[in-house]
């Protein structure tokens, strides 16, 4: 009889590889430290951009989102200047789990997995999900989890008005991970066992700060979170036990915010965008005139005649106003700092069957600054609620395999290698 | 099926003195949680190694309120054995203090909040005075977390005695002062074995024993002219009716004009009516009617309230823009209005000490209390807030806004 | 007193300062228990003459006990009926199949109202919403500002307390009116028992199931329930805590997502 290799996966989303390092050696995360002393870690690059929908839909089917076709946690609806959410069901191309016949997975809290779809074993859908029902498969598996009292996400709109009920919220929500990840490992039979905690981004987001500040008020509570994350984290390795592929990763890293940039604000400056009426709920405030603007975090389109309603910028001229922006955003400094790192052009980093309706440009930012894009905002910089802002270029991969050998693992891999080593780990 | 008496309820106090606990444990005892939600929140508690912490019962309707997706949970009711209360949504702490007033407003009693180890702190008596400023006197102290201070009956005696005394100085008398445990759920349904010493009421003892208003019913008649309504059967005057009884045949005086008239008709939509109480909105047919309008007010002719330009109030600032000398402002008392002045600020109050920042003041800032007195453009019936409250308490408007809430304290 | 009139009684006077102070107002009647409340109150508010429209949003796609119910009142009770509908979306074709639900809402209620607002250049309109619909309505005020889009600043309202209402539109589009804003479903209904206020047929029982709440044809679900007189709604609305709304089919997704992404700082 020969046994086949089973996976187990862990994601931990928003974690930085330097918090890996210091919590792995400082004693705040001692079984991370034993898991990491046998295996390979590496610094990750995330998806362009490094938002979690396109990083964990870039992780799952191995593919740039030129192929994938998410490029962000919303789009313009084709014609019109409203919002329309990708879903799981837009995603252009097939998670890992569909594509291995004869094995099973349990696939838990991946984001972008929403609605929750048929599939060889069990799925609980990720952010954005909205209706348990509709982010479980299968359905008989909505009373189990219900009665373990399931949490979707954590009810970050605590985290404005209530740190401490945020924080109460936050340990329920995991707790309730852990319980469904426990219900769902006995429940089996599974190949493949991928869960992910996305508690950890919801905590940088409002209270990165803390990492670094050791006498921030929160300093213990952000450090107690990842010393749960641990123990968590020691239970299932030694689950696992020994054969197969291990993994951990992060899709994105975390660094902490010095200033918000509004880039329409910022277009605006420019004379590349006229903002006429602005509303929360639309891009409608997109005037007559405008030649470009941008969605969150920071993806500039082109205002294209033909393809939007008010757009009349001819595509001929497409590349020359891309250029534009890109040079305007090249020239940006605030307190004396340039503020993007690296402009990508869409032809560079992206191909595939959804070129087309990939942003113009992608702009990353330097560490200290996170890029808005919304429409109404009044200043260039502003200072919001949130500590934190993903960073693209320190995401964590770390793996164990015998099937894998550490020069088979890129020295700097990026989010996409990831579909490959999963499938190499569990190759008959 | 009958209808159960009830009563809106605001609970208030500092931060962190366990407001949210308390709510969590009045409707974890009466049985008023789903029992889904209660499971879960036990047996996350459980698993995080404390007791069933009722911070996560707020924390989860509060949750499904914001979503408005799952039950009904807009309003949060508990029921007892005698009543059932609706709890007022009154966020105290980092939203505006005019959201809090506005929510408490609606109250007909409160409960306030303290930490046994703490004591009074800034937002308690801050909250306090607002609660006499919007006249819920008749309330209860329940001193909380006494399991913090090893049940200690001297420490409850020293709080109790700190607050009673503040409160006195607001008016305020509470029906009872508990010493309680929300976590743990001392002397709410059960009495505390842990503290035989304390002879008193439990929390919804004290609760179903405080009494509904006072019968304003009784007091004499006062009814603003809200509107003038021209119809086949004459001019009907409509307002509501503020204190007092209405009864047709009764002599009444219009002011500020001070003109007597009769009550020919009382009218309803559909009938007559012989007589209308306090609460009452009523149109009604005056013989000698002498021109009625909106801003007039009807009153017994015998129990006359008081008629002037100049009245002396404590006055509760709520903008967050100060009040500035000069600033044109209008008086709002029931339907009456009329431009008026500040004339003089007496003292300048910190409302969470009731110390005086300054005497004869010349701003006013949000939270604060001034000691003012007020000139109107034209005269207005009033009476003092200790005798009517309804006809004892006004708002000043400024550009259009409502800048602070006022209870009138002494006439010229 | 009993509570009921205590409860009327309010809502008269917050009909009647309405009206006292803003002279352009309107009431929305969507035929639906509640609106069909405050109705009532409001005949008993100005002695059976209302002094104002009242307004029907029409968006076409009403059941049609809704028409019959609307036509029939308005003639028994001579209101100033006006409908209002978005003939514009209507002719292009909008409707619940054509795009999503929040679209065709938008449209044909929303857009409706908006339109219909500036034609009349209303300052005011009273509108049968409760405080225990829904829970963001617990931070509503009786009047309310709101911009040219609807929008609602909920969380910096003028404040209100002892009945003393926002007075004036100025720095505002217009003002919404709640005046049934202290009463819940029971009240409602314990009131139409006692007046006898008539309320469409789809609210009781037929074949086990009835309409905890009405609007479009296309876009309302019956609840399971035997219940057939007010008497009987009575009883089950006092028994048991399904949300009203529950009966809804309208997509609440998207609205549901942007707040989730607001909450962690995207759009």
């Amino acid at each position: 009889m020969t046994t086949v290799p089973r996976a187990v996966i862990i994601g931990l989303d928003g974690v930085p590889h330097r918090l890996i390092e210091r919590y792995a050696s400082d004693g705040t995360m001692p079984n991370l430290g034993r898991i990491l002393s046998r295996g390979t870690l590496r610094k990750m690059a995330s998806s362009v951009p490094d938002v979690s929908c396109v990083a964990w839909s870039t992780v799952i089917t191995g593919k740039n989102a030129g192929e994938h076709g998410v490029y962000g946690f919303m789009n313009l609806r084709p014609g019109t200047y409203r919002f329309s959410f990708p879903t799981f069901d837009d995603l252009g191309a097939r998670p890992f789990w569909e594509e291995m016949p004869g094995r099973r997975a349990a696939v838990i809290n991946v984001p972008g997995t929403y609605p929750a779809r048929e599939m060889n074993g069990a799925l609980i859908s990720g952010f954005v999900a909205l209706d348990l029902a509709k982010a479980t498969h299968p359905k008989a598996l909505v009373p189990e989890l219900e009665r373990i009292g399931y949490r979707i996400d954590v009810d970050a709109s605590k985290g404005h008005s209530d740190m401490d009920a945020f924080l109460r919220d936050l340990a329920e929500e995991t707790e309730s991970k852990v319980r469904a990840y426990r219900h769902l490992w006995e429940r089996g039979p599974w190949d493949v066992f991928f869960l992910v905690f996305t508690g950890t981004d919801r905590l940088g987001h409002f209270l990165f700060e803390a990492f670094d500040d050791g006498r921030h008020p929160y300093a213990a509570a952000f450090r107690a979170h990842f010393a749960r994350i641990d123990e968590v984290l020691g239970e299932i390795e030694g689950r696992a036990g020994g054969d197969g592929l291990f993994m951990m990763l992060s899709d994105h890293g975390f660094g902490p915010i010095g200033r918000e940039v509004n880039v329409n604000r910022f277009l605006a400056e420019r004379g590349f965008l006229r903002v006429v009426d602005p509303s929360p709920d639309s891009f409608e405030g997109v005037g007559e005139g405008s030649r470009a603007f941008a969605l969150d975090p920071c993806r500039v389109y082109v205002h294209l005649a033909g393809r939007y309603p008010r757009g009349r910028v001819p595509p001929a001229d497409r590349e020359r106003v891309a250029e534009e922006v890109a040079a305007a955003f090249g020239d940006l400094r605030i307190d004396g700092r340039p503020v993007a790192r690296r402009i990508c052009r869409r032809a560079e980093t992206f191909s595939g069957p959804h070129l087309d309706a990939a942003p113009d440009l992608v702009v990353l930012p330097h560490r200290g600054f996170d890029l808005k894009a919304r429409l109404a905002a009044p200043q260039l910089v502003s200072r919001g609620a949130f500590t934190g802002a993903h960073t693209q270029d320190d995401a964590f991969l770390f793996l164990r395999s015998g099937a894998i050998p550490e020069s088979a693992i890129p020295a700097a891999p990026w989010v996409g290698d990831v579909r490959g080593l999963i499938e190499r780990g569990i190759a008959r | 099926m009958a209808k159960r008496e009830s009563m809106k309820i605001v609970i208030v106090g500092h931060v962190d003195h366990g407001k949210s606990t308390l709510i969590g444990r009045l409707l974890y005892d009466t049985g008023s949680l789903p029992p889904d939600r209660l499971d879960v929140i036990r047996r996350t508690c459980e698993e995080m190694g404390r007791p069933v912490e009722f911070a996560f019962v707020m924390d989860h309707l509060q949750e499904e309120r914001e979503r408005g997706i799952t039950i009904d949970t807009a309003q949060t009711f508990f029921r007892t054995a005698t009543r059932d209360y609706v709890i007022i949504d009154a966020p105290g702490h980092r939203e505006f203090m005019k959201n809090m007033i506005t929510g408490a407003s609606q109250a007909q009693t409160s409960i306030l909040v303290v930490d046994a180890r703490e004591g009074m702190m800034e937002q308690t008596r801050r909250h306090a005075y607002v609660l006499g400023m919007l006249n819920l006197r008749r309330n209860i102290l329940v001193i909380n977390k006494m399991d913090l201070v090893g049940w200690s009956a001297e420490r409850f005696e020293e709080v109790r005695r700190e607050i009673t005394a503040f409160l006195r100085r607001l008016d305020i008398l509470p029906a009872a002062a508990v010493p309680v445990s929300g976590t743990m759920g001392d002397n709410f349904a059960g009495r505390s074995e842990r503290m035989p010493w304390y002879g008193g009421p439990t929390v919804f003892e004290a609760l179903d024993a405080l009494e509904r208003d006072a019968d304003i019913a009784a007091l004499p008649l006062r009814l603003p002219v809200q509107d003038v309504y021209e119809r086949e059967e004459g001019r009907i005057v409509a307002g509501r009716v503020e204190s007092g009884t209405l009864a047709e045949g009764d002599e009444l005086l219009l002011l500020p004009a001070g003109r007597a008239v009769r009550v020919a008709r009382i009218l309803e939509f559909g009938r007559e009516r012989r007589a209308a109480e306090a609460g009452e909105s009523v149109g009604i047919i005056l013989e000698g009617d002498g021109g009625a309008a909106r801003g007039d007010v009807l009153s017994a002719a015998g129990d006359r309230p008081r008629v002037d330009d100049v009245l002396a109030a404590n006055l509760f600032w709520m903008s967050p823009r100060e009040f500035r000398p000069a600033e044109r402002l209008t008086f709002r008392a029931n339907t009456q209005e009329a431009p008026c002045r500040i004339e003089a600020i007496r003292r300048r109050i910190d409302s969470s000490t009731l110390e005086c920042i300054e005497e004869d003041a010349a701003v006013l800032r949000e939270t604060e209390v001034g000691e003012v007195r007020i000139r109107t453009g034209r005269r207005v019936a009033f009476e003092l807030f200790s005798a009517i409250p309804e006809m004892g308490r006004f708002v000043l408007e400024r550009d259009n806004d409502i800048v602070a809430g006022g209870i009138i304290t002494h006439g010229a | 007193m009993d509570e009921l009139t205590e409860l009327e009684s309010r809502t008269i006077y917050v009909v009647r300062e309405a009206y006292s102070r803003f002279k352009r107002i309107g009431m929305l009647w969507s035929i639906g228990k509640d609106s069909t409340s405050l109705l009532w109150m409001c005949r008993k508010a100005f002695f059976g003459k209302i002094p104002f429209p009242v307004i029907h949003i029409d968006t076409g796609y009403k059941f049609r006990e809704i028409y019959e119910f609307r036509d029939r009142y308005a003639r028994e009770w001579g209101l100033d009926l006006m409908v209002a509908r978005n003939e514009k979306a209507l002719a292009a074709g909008t409707g619940p199949e054509t795009g999503s639900k929040l679209d065709c809402c938008h449209a044909l209620k929303t857009q409706a109202l908006i339109d219909f607002i500036a034609a009349h250049r209303l300052d005011a309109i009273l509108l049968g919403i409760r405080r225990d619909e829904h829970g963001i309505r617990s931070k509503e005020r009786y009047f309310s500002p709101r911009d040219e889009r609807f929008q609602w600043d909920y969380q910096n309202q003028p404040p209100e307390l002892w009945d003393q209402f926002k007075s004036s539109t100025e720095g505002h589009h217009h003002l919404r009116v709640h005046p049934i804003l202290h009463m819940t479903e029971l009240d409602i209904w314990r009131y139409v028992e006692r007046e006898g206020i008539p309320i469409v047929d789809l609210y009781f029982a037929k074949n086990g199931a009835r309409y905890r709440s009405i609007g479009c044809a296309c876009c309302c679900s019956t609840v399971e329930s035997e219940a057939d007189t007010v008497d009987k709604i009575i009883h089950e609305i006092a028994t048991t805590d399904v949300s009203e709304r529950a009966g809804r089919a309208q997509d609440k997704e998207n609205a549901y997502t942007m707040q989730k992404l607001r909450a962690l700082g995207y759009m």
